[in-house]
């Protein structure tokens, strides 16, 4: 169950340097350990820069948020592409929305997030209610899984889109 | 390596699977290239949903993206089609941009704002002589020239989103 040999990650590593889409910058890449469906299972988490910008023109313009991906093979399902707050306080979309001053108040909640999903991005994207993290389920195949990268990324452009201009 | 049909084919295969979330390929066109007696283009049709921005407007709109083999090298040069409102009703991010400002924006603004969602001296992308949003895959291979076109879309979606904010 090894598939994240050197090779993989080291291919994982250059898309992530080179062919991100735009408004990520690549910071780091670890490997983790994660706990699914009860077994221990190698995972790696990709950790990334995101300004804020284009999403405020405020002083907010500026800043700079962490983000950040988890990829693992599950057990027995395929792969997964997740968003992740593993390391460095990164933000879900989900998290980050609930973060700003217009939402402390009325917060997204999870119903609203998962309805908003098919209508705003597609069903290729999944929310995971436990972990406020939009995925994306992929075939365990480094190619598959390489693209599904920023499949998710632009499903989190999209629901952070939405989310700030909505409000 | 040239594009040809069957360079093509697995492009728009892994496209129409792993197109940035929001756009939808809709058809692929076969054309002849401004330069070179034989070279072709391959021209994608690509429809954006617009309910991300605005959730009131359920109106999509169309935009073309064009490959086309460099003449020196095994690069394809991925490249926004010019506006053309009669065929398609295409624009591409400049045009749309200034027609949801309903105004024209300078092209210094308009590198500007590029500029700040995603540097040029990435070389993620640069913009051509016509306004067009435009990248390379630095060889015929689909993993390539999807995620150059998913560069280039992922910069419109943000150029849009700073129209509305």
């Amino acid at each position: 169950m090894d598939f994240f040999n050197d090779q993989v990650i080291s291919e994982i590593r250059s898309f992530a340097e080179n062919d991100l889409i735009a408004g990520y910058t690549y910071q780091d890449l670890k490997t983790i350990d994660l706990n699914v469906e009860d077994q221990k299972t190698p995972a790696i988490a990709i950790e990334l820069k995101q300004p804020l910008f284009p999403f405020f023109n405020d002083e907010r313009q500026n800043y700079f948020v962490n983000a950040e991906l988890i990829i693992f093979v599950s057990p027995n399902n395929g792969a997964f592409i997740y968003e992740g707050s593993y390391f460095n306080d990164s933000l879900t979309a989900f998290n980050l929305l609930n973060s700003l001053p217009e939402y402390i108040d009325n917060p997204v909640n999870h119903e609203y997030f998962d309805n908003l999903i098919p209508n705003v991005v597609d069903n290729r994207i999944g929310f995971n209610r436990l972990q406020n993290t939009l995925f994306v389920p992929s075939n365990v195949s480094l190619p598959e899984i390489i693209l599904n990268i920023n499949v998710l990324l632009g499903a989190r452009n999209a629901m952070l889109t939405f989310g700030i201009l909505s409000h | 390596m040239k594009l040809n049909n069957s360079s093509v084919d697995p492009i728009i295969e892994c496209l129409e699977k792993f197109i940035l979330p929001g756009y939808q390929f809709s058809d692929c066109l076969v054309r002849n290239a401004e330069l070179g007696e034989d070279a072709v283009e391959y021209f994608m049709l690509i429809e954006q949903k617009m309910n991300q921005f605005n959730e009131i407007n359920d109106e999509n709109v169309m935009l073309g993206i064009i490959l086309t083999n460099d003449s020196t090298s095994n690069a394809v040069i991925i490249n926004e089609a010019t506006p053309s409102p009669a065929e398609y009703g295409l624009n591409n991010a400049y045009s749309l941009i200034c027609n949801l400002l309903g105004n024209q924006i300078s092209d210094d603004q308009f590198n500007q704002l590029c500029n700040q969602i995603e540097p040029m001296d990435s070389y993620k992308y640069f913009i051509d002589q016509h306004g067009c949003l435009t990248t390379m895959a630095d060889e015929i291979n689909p993993i390539k020239v999807v995620s150059g076109i998913n560069i280039l879309l992922s910069l419109r979606s943000n150029l849009i989103t700073s129209i509305f904010e």
